[in-house]
């Protein structure tokens, strides 16, 4: 396979384990999935399903003093981050890999000017002069729909609104000119209509940069505005993977049909409540047996509670579609 | 930002007022008759009117407000009195022993600053490993020594044993070397404590995983993103430890027989010498305030989140 062809971004059978003094979790359990060049994967799921370890935990960016003890393999261009020495790991971050945070006022150094945050990862990584990184910077901030960079660049992030932030968190993402976006809850933090510029920003540079994005919300507007795919986690698994249209349109997970009923428009921002869904989702310090979602499923059967479901294709779907269901799968047939 | 200062400057002069009024108040709060006292100090007979005579010179029969009033008159113009003791004019012994106090604080704080800055940084680039638990043990042994020990010990090891630097004296640069490290380690050792529990602090915040995100590595992030962050706190610090290195030229003075006005206080305290008592107390808690308007001044330009929010 040559570098080509081959998908950026290839999860296999990937699980976390994070330890604390008093107990561990496991808020990513076996997923599988890949992300093409140019492609756009939304993953979805509620609060605490595991979409922020899934995503950061290959690239050794959780908050200090969380231990995660990671299997499985995370490939990027063919190579396992989870093998990766630290050196070669950071040569990828904001190079290969770029990331943008939820909320970027907490993301940005307070005390540090913004041109600066921004012109040394460009140093870094595009091996730029610091007069030539400068000009590359404000580039940048152009492009992401900043005018007058020069003067942004002497600011402080306290001194730009919350919208502008997450437009120098974007730059930031993007400044090594990275392969893959990962970008995590990106418009949450923000509100409604500077959502919607930053998902037409994303979806613009997207197109001129041909990057794949792995993005991750509780916010359907985006998902069918930018994705191409969509995965939805619940619990730390996988329970359907497949093209946006599919799955919004004709979700076949019964967690996916609860989490799309509870959503009253298409369009509108989803609460992390789910007013569709009845009871909690499972703890996940313990080991869960069965399908995860069984306790909550109207279609649970006796079989449900013992045996964990794997992935399925879907039949007659628009296109590849996997569902970790059976009693659905069949009822498709 | 002009008005800030302003307020700051206020209250400065107004807690010097404070310190004035506490000096002052050495003499008139004095117990016992410190009239007849003045007078058995300066010799001879000791008669009734000579205590009289006493207490119309140092105006001791005058209500307080007015004793308070022309005494500041006398230090606004530069006149601290008489010495006791000697019969020397305070100001000008003490203008005569401004230097080696001057030293031996500047000297002190560059030690505390060096010592500080080194070690903390050392100590955070690896949390926990062998340099980390080393300094750990040097800070806390260094803290808990008695500041006339590490004296004493610098002078055995320096002066006596090894035989390489003075120890006696205010005899040139080299003689200022072990005085500067007895009045700096205890601070240095203490501010070297408080820049590694900042810098841990500040690399669990939300920014540093941005800079890891950017591909920079622990040593990049102290120095870039998580020392920018700790300025104020490192400096409001470095300014108290100014003024304990201050304060320690009391001990440190005489042990290495420096003239300074450390040991003039203390001789002045030992001999019940009021008016230099009053005029070292005077002299020291104005360097404090000063110091500490200072330093608030410095943070309050170095550190942007705050030039906005108090309005700039
Ligand atoms: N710092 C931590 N220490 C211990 N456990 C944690 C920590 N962070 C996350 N977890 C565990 O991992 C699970 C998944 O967390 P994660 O942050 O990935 O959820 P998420 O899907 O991103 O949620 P959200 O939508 O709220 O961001 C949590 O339910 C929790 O059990
Ligand atoms: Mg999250």
């Amino acid at each position: 396979m040559n570098s080509t062809t081959m998908p950026p971004l290839e999860v296999d059978d990937f699980t976390v384990t994070l330890h604390t003094p008093t107990l561990s979790v496991r808020p990513v359990d076996g997923v599988s999935y890949s992300v093409q060049a140019g492609e756009v994967l939304a993953v979805v799921g509620e609060s605490g399903s595991g979409k922020t370890i899934l995503n950061m935990a290959p690239l050794d960016l959780l908050p200090v003093g969380v231990d995660a003890e990671m299997k499985g393999s995370v490939r990027f261009e063919g190579r396992d981050l989870l093998n990766m020495s630290t050196s070669e790991l950071e040569a990828v971050r904001g190079g290969g890999i770029g990331v943008v945070f939820q909320d970027p006022l907490s993301a940005l150094n307070p005390v540090r000017k913004i041109g600066r945050q921004l012109t040394e990862g460009i140093e870094r990584h595009l091996g730029l002069t610091p007069t030539q990184a400068e000009n590359r910077t404000a580039e940048l901030l152009t492009l992401v729909g900043l005018p007058d960079p020069k003067s942004r660049m002497q600011q402080y992030p306290h001194e730009l609104s919350g919208g502008q932030r997450q437009r120098v968190g974007i730059a930031m993402g993007i400044s090594g000119e990275p392969r893959v976006l990962i970008a995590d809850e990106p418009t949450t933090a923000l509100d409604v209509t500077v959502q919607a510029q930053i998902v037409e920003l994303l979806k613009d540079l997207q197109k001129r940069m041909g990057m794949a994005i792995v993005i991750i919300t509780h916010d359907f507007g985006v998902v069918s505005g930018l994705a191409d795919k969509v995965a939805v986690m619940y619990a730390g698994r996988l329970s359907e993977l497949g093209s946006v249209r599919d799955v919004l349109i004709d979700p076949a997970h019964p967690y996916t049909r609860g989490l799309l009923q509870s959503v009253p428009s298409l369009t509108v921002p989803m609460d992390t409540k789910f007013l569709g869904l009845p009871g909690q989702p499972p703890n996940m310090a313990y080991r869960i047996e069965g399908c995860a979602f069984a306790p909550r499923c109207i279609e649970a059967r006796a079989d449900c509670h013992v045996n964990r479901p794997s992935l399925l294709s879907v039949p007659h779907s628009a296109s590849d579609r996997l569902a970790a269901c059976p009693v659905i799968v069949n009822q498709f047939a | 930002m002009f008005r800030i200062v302003l307020n700051r400057a206020i209250s400065a002069a107004i807690l010097i007022v404070i310190a004035s009024v506490f000096s002052f108040m050495i003499i008139a709060a004095f117990p016992g008759n410190v009239a007849g006292l003045i007078a058995e100090m300066r010799g001879g007979f000791v008669s009734q009117e000579v205590v009289d005579a006493v207490a119309e010179e140092f105006r001791l029969n005058d209500p307080l407000a007015l004793r308070y009033l022309h005494w500041l008159g006398d230090v606004l113009q530069g006149n601290l009195g008489v010495s006791l003791r000697t019969g020397e004019n305070v100001s000008t012994a003490m203008a005569q022993r401004l230097e080696p106090t001057i030293v031996l604080v500047l000297g002190g704080s560059v030690v505390t600053l060096l010592m500080g800055v080194m070690m903390g940084f050392a100590g955070a680039m690896r949390p926990n490993g062998s340099i980390d638990q080393l300094i750990r043990v040097i800070a806390v042994f260094n803290v808990s020594l008695p500041k006339f020990f590490l004296a004493a010990m610098l002078i055995y090891i320096f002066g006596v044993q090894l035989q390489i630097l003075p120890t006696f004296g205010f005899r040139g640069p080299l003689s200022w070397i072990l005085p500067c490290i007895a009045v700096g380690a205890v601070p240095g050792a203490l501010l070297s404590r408080l820049i590694r529990v900042a810098l841990e602090e500040a690399m669990s915040r939300p920014y540093v995983i941005t800079a890891k995100s950017k591909g920079f590595g622990r040593r990049h992030i102290l120095f870039q993103d998580a020392l920018p962050n700790i300025v104020p706190v490192f400096l409001t610090t470095f300014g108290m430890n100014i003024a304990f290195v201050t304060q320690s030229s009391l001990i440190i003075e005489p042990i290495f027989s420096w003239n300074g006005i450390g040991a003039y206080f203390v001789e002045a305290a030992r001999f019940r010498d009021l008016p230099v008592l009053q005029s070292c107390l005077l002299m020291f808690s104005i360097l404090f305030i000063l110091v500490n308007l200072a330093v608030d001044l410095i943070v309050m330009l170095a550190d942007p989140l705050q030039r906005r929010a108090r309005g700039a």
